[in-house]
């Protein structure tokens, strides 16, 4: 016995998911804002007598190799990933969205060749085109953010295009060009406001996928310099200690776990409340 | 016969007194069994087999075991005969070597005397890039007998024979090369052991060398290098056995590989480390400033966190406490006073510090822990460093541009004699001075009276005098000896572990005298 | 059919020699200089032998005459030599890039076999519990980043149950054994992270369908639920799945950079990495192109299956 099966099934409101990623966001993004008042100890304040050290009472959350405390940092570090992933994923809008609009109003060789450059871009492995401008540019927070969001760019602009050009064959739209109406005008009332929810879903996975990325460039050494924490930074460098000590490196991957998780249940949930009709 | 107690016990303790003599010390120094594989790990990716040019702390003990120089050093680390079987010096800028006779390279060509000129020749050749280039300028060498090379040198060199028993001193067949074979992937050489199989930067498959000049030698018939760059993977790899022996143990695990009950741990001091001016850029060209930096910096917060205890503070000018260079009255100059510091930096005209930019070497945890306890330290002082990490390609490139303020640098050291000094400061070394153009005219007096004194007494006397200079003007600020240890299983016999200079090629000084039990 | 596949290839070709030229232009932007680097400290610094190691290697040549040569190089299949080693690239490419897709090999086989039951799974009990459950597995899985699940994957079969090696290669031929062994936890990573992609498409491609004609006609016909699913759902339901695999199986030879880091694994990324570390610009050039190669090529293949499966894309393409 089964009811017959609706595509169109609508979710409910918030489920439980959602509603525990949201409080957990909202918790790092205090962590991130209110870092000075909530961490217990210098982030920075280096213990050599007491490195590597299990949580305890001392240190809730234990110590790195440098003695330093970890609850610290890792309330630090949830500053470093938001604020790279975040300020990427907004480069990558201002970036791709404009880009994929403008190859969309003009004629067809200039979007054949911008897909191609585009197609370029998409080709080249990620994570080798970020070591390649890091060993070049050399780290640091902007090239980080930098990179990442040329990374991404290609992901807004071809939405952005396929959006673009489907709106402006649109009933409604075609006539109203026919009437006379203006480019920025289509722009501004029918392209952006429709491409609004589509953006949002592709931007909550654009930061999930930052935040890996700038993850993934401090474990291998390459993202923001010491001293400042970094999730992955603080991973890779508690790695070579697992034999000593396996809790530290713990601690820092469940947070970083946790957050993208908490970023990807709320794309889910993002996509499947705003476009019922759009199934992944 | 009368039986007489006291006799018969004096009799019977000395025969038991023998017999564990005996026994104890046939269980010291167990007869060395011939044949038998080793299976080495080490954590230099040895790219190129180029024996005139330096690749690694690796390629050092391959080198050593394929090619033979003109002269060597000994387990204990005293100067003997090679490919030269004998020495004189008829002046002080004179050296003759005479020959081995029967020495063959491995693919049966006879070794002349025609080779050793040739070798060091290329050497002196820019094009070949070779790394002990400098430190053979003015070397003339000719062949004056059939087995004699005479080797002159422009000026009186005391240190030519530590130079000359370098592995990177090895002597090539000059009718091989002429051939054009790729040195880097092939080898042919004199040395105890012959290359069966090389697979750049991966492994590498030595075996014995049957006509090898020392009769008896090697004991082992085969050894396996397995470059295994990962610190875990090589731990790892002796500890379950895949591999007899490592190289570079890494610190955190030294005293974990000690307390497993079948590997023994050989630790000494073999590099140092060192807080790196570009001295002649303000504000590092004032000594009160590079001073201040020494004073600033705990040592042992260092030794403790970045090298889990395995690294001995240098407070004094970075020579082994056992050498006759010694100096103990020193070692002390610099120890751990911010207040100091904050005085000398206020004296200079900076009595609220000043900021940086501190360039560190991002592929080794020692490099950015150290760096970032310095970076804790001179903030105590109101000194602001930023962390740079770069790349060795790029680290390079930056210091011999003369493009940096301060580095944290590594040092292994390069030579047993202490005319190491003018490699490091000495104003026409490349290593350092030259590319920042710095030249302390006290300095270069004393290291050129050093190197052309041959007396010992006279010797320690004048590099004396060069440490006191080098303490009082501090152009380099010393921070601790990293130990440099080699772990292996106790069937692996032996090998004796050298500190110092030597201590990068000690694997391949024992080898020829290593078996497995 | 022809035009349509010739068509492809030159596109692929162009993009590939677009990409290339990209690359060439970054790497030799790059500060640092692969003859120091070779020289090592002392040497280094000597103007005198840089220049005639340069010379040597064939450095001093003007940009466009070496980006020239390495283009009619690549074209010819000749990667040049390396700087370190001299010895040819290609061979080194050869040598390296199957263990690099062996690790994507095996990570994808672990995704697929996880993530396709997981996602029949969760479309099948959608809004129960079972369904539930499996979403949230299958998320989990993409939102773990693969050191993470590898550091996490060391920590359990490596230090606490001491079954597996925690890092390290050996050849095939050498040990079969060891070889597989150290290929687990590796492969694993990967395929954790790529499991939850492959659940998330089998659900929403599945769940589409399942609402689709033929499956009602199908029930109609008196298939059990079951069978339905399993007889004409998946099979179609399937084929975008296998096509986003496809796609994003280019991109995982991006993930192998982090995996065989953090596992010693000796593929080609690690090559490559070490390549950029030490300049060496004809292994740089020579494993991106083959890893260009490898990537344009599955997507050429994913393109060529399409074509044939739907003819509707044969015509649309321009």
């Amino acid at each position: 016995m089964t009811a017959a099966p609706s595509a169109h099934a609508t979710r409910p409101r918030m489920g439980a998911g959602p509603k525990v990623a949201v409080v957990y966001l909202a918790i790092v993004a205090l962590a991130a804002i209110f870092a000075g008042v909530l961490s217990p100890r210098d982030p920075l304040a280096i213990n050599p007598s007491n490195i590597l050290a299990s949580p305890g009472v001392r240190n809730l959350l234990g110590t790195d190799e440098l003695g330093r405390d970890l609850l610290a940092r890792i309330i630090y570090g949830a500053r470093v990933s938001l604020e790279v992933a975040v300020s990427a994923v907004v480069l990558a809008c201002a970036i791709g969205i404009p880009l994929g609009i403008g190859v969309a109003f003009c004629g067809r060789r200039v979007e054949a060749f911008a897909m191609r450059i585009i197609d370029v871009f998409v080709s080249l492995p990620e994570i080798f085109v970020a070591i390649v401008i890091l060993a070049f540019a050399g780290g640091g927070l902007t090239t980080l953010i930098v990179t990442i969001g040329l990374l991404f760019f290609p992901h807004f602009a071809r939405v952005a295009y396929g959006m673009t050009r489907s709106i402006r064959a649109r009933e409604h739209v075609l006539s109203a060009i026919s009437l006379g109406a203006g480019t920025t005008w289509i722009v501004r009332k029918e392209i952006l406001p429709n491409m609004v929810s589509v953006i949002a879903v592709q931007a909550s996975f654009t930061l999930s996928f930052a935040m890996l990325m700038e993850a993934g460039l401090s474990f291998l050494g390459l993202g923001v310099p010491p001293p400042t924490p970094s999730w992955g930074q603080m991973i890779g460098g508690l790695k070579n200690y697992i034999f000593i000590n396996a809790w530290p490196v713990v601690v820092p991957s469940i947070v970083l776990f946790a957050t993208i998780l908490s970023v990807n249940v709320l794309g889910d949930w993002l996509q499947d409340s705003l476009n019922p009709e759009l199934q992944r | 016969m009368k039986f007489r107690p006291v006799q018969f016990v004096a009799s019977l303790a000395i025969v038991l007194a023998c017999g564990v003599l005996w026994l104890s010390s046939a269980a010291a120094q167990p007869a060395p069994k011939m044949g038998g594989t080793l299976r080495y790990a080490t954590v230099t990716e040895v790219a190129s087999l180029d024996p005139h040019v330096y690749v690694g702390s690796a390629w050092k003990v391959l080198i050593e075991a394929i090619y033979s120089p003109l002269v060597g050093y000994d387990t204990k680390g005293t100067i003997v005969p090679r490919i030269a079987e004998r020495w004189e010096t008829p002046d002080a800028k004179t050296t003759i070597f005479h020959l081995r006779k029967g020495v063959t390279f491995h693919d049966g060509t006879p070794l002349t005397a025609e080779d050793v000129k040739f070798s060091l020749e290329r050497i002196l050749d820019a094009k070949t890039g070779a790394t002990l280039r400098t430190n053979l300028a003015g070397v003339t060498v000719s062949v004056t007998g059939p087995s004699t090379v005479k080797v002159e040198t422009a000026a009186p060199n005391a240190a030519l024979l530590s130079v000359l028993a370098l592995p990177e001193a090895a002597i090539v067949s000059k009718k091989w090369i002429d051939g054009g074979p790729n040195v880097k992937v092939q080898a042919n050489g004199t040395g105890p052991f012959v290359l069966k199989a090389y697979e750049p930067s991966v492994r590498a498959m030595l075996g014995r060398n049957p006509n090898y000049f020392i009769k008896g030698q090697p004991y082992l018939d085969t050894v396996e290098f397995r470059m295994i760059k990962s610190d875990d993977a090589r731990v790892n790899a002796l500890r379950t056995n895949a591999v007899d022996m490592i190289d570079f143990v890494p610190w955190k695990d030294i005293d974990t590989l000690r307390r497993a009950p079948n590997i023994v741990v050989d630790s000494s001091g073999g590099a140092f480390m060192n807080l790196w001016f570009n001295a002649t850029k303000k504000p590092y060209n004032d000594v009160r400033v590079r001073q201040a930096f020494a004073y600033a910096i705990d040592r042992d917060a260092i030794s403790k966190a970045a090298f889990f205890g395995h690294g001995t503070p240098i407070e004094g000018p970075p020579t082994a406490s056992d050498s006759p260079f010694y100096n103990k009255d020193l070692a002390k100059t610099y120890k751990y006073d911010p207040a100091r510091a904050k005085a000398l930096l206020a004296a200079a005209g900076y009595p609220n510090g000043f900021d940086f930019e501190f360039l560190v070497f991002q592929g080794l945890g020692i490099y950015t822990s150290t760096a970032q306890i310095v970076q804790a330290n001179l903030k105590d002082v109101g000194i602001n460093a930023k962390i740079q990490l770069v790349e060795f390609a790029d680290l390079l490139d930056r210091k011999n541009k003369a493009n940096y303020d301060v580095m944290v640098y590594g040092v292994s050291m390069k030579l047993t004699d202490p005319d190491a000094y003018a490699y490091y400061l000495g104003a026409d070394s490349t290593y350092w001075a030259k590319p920042i153009g710095y030249r302390d005219d006290v300095l270069e007096e004393l290291l050129s009276a050093g190197r052309s004194t041959v007396d010992l007494e006279n010797r320690k006397v004048i590099y004396r005098k060069v440490e006191q200079r080098v303490m009082d003007t501090s152009p380099w600020v010393f921070i601790n000896f990293r130990e440099q240890a080699q772990a292996y299983n106790n069937k692996v016999r032996g090998y004796s572990h050298l500190g110092g200079a030597l201590n990068e090629s000690s694997a391949g000084i024992s080898m020829p005298v290593m078996w497995m039990q | 059919m022809l035009a349509y596949l010739g068509h492809r290839l030159v596109a692929a070709a162009l993009t590939l020699t677009l990409a290339f030229a990209v690359v060439f232009a970054a790497i030799h932007l790059l500060p640092g200089d692969p003859v120091t680097m070779l020289l090592g400290e002392q040497a280094g610094a000597d103007p005198e032998v840089v220049q005639k190691m340069r010379v040597r290697l064939g450095l001093d040549r003007p940009l466009i005459e070496q980006f020239a040569s390495s283009l009619t190089g690549i074209a010819t299949g000749d990667l040049g030599k390396s700087l370190r080693t001299g010895e040819p690239v290609f061979t080194d490419v050869i040598v390296r890039l199957p263990r690099s897709l062996e690790l994507i090999a095996g990570g994808l086989s672990i995704a697929v076999l996880l993530g396709i039951p997981l996602g029949i799974a969760a479309a099948k009990g959608r809004g129960r519990f079972s369904g539930t459950a499996a979403s949230v597995i299958a998320i989990a899985g993409f939102s773990a980043p693969v050191f993470v699940s590898g550091v996490i994957l060391v920590i359990v079969f490596s230090l606490w149950l001491n079954l597996l090696p925690s890092s390290g290669f050996v050849e095939f031929a050498d040990d079969p054994l060891m070889h597989l062994a150290c290929l687990v936890l590796p492969a694993t990573a990967i395929g954790i992270n790529f499991m939850g992609v492959v659940a998330r498409m089998t659900r929403a491609s599945l769940a589409d369908t399942m609402t689709k004609e033929y499956v009602r006609l199908a029930r109609a016909k008196g298939l059990s639920r079951q069978a339905a699913v399993l007889y004409h759902a998946l099979p179609n339901a399937l084929v975008p799945v296998i096509t986003i695999i496809g796609i994003r199986a280019g991109s995982l030879l991006g993930g192998t950079v982090i995996v065989e880091a953090l596992f010693d694994w000796p593929g080609l990324s690690s090559m490559l990495v070490s390549a950029v570390f030490a300049r060496d610009y004809p292994v740089i050039q020579g494993s991106l192109v083959a890893i260009f190669a490898v990537f344009v090529l599955i997507g050429l293949a994913i393109d060529i299956c399409q074509g044939l499966v739907d003819p509707r894309t044969r015509e649309t393409a321009a």
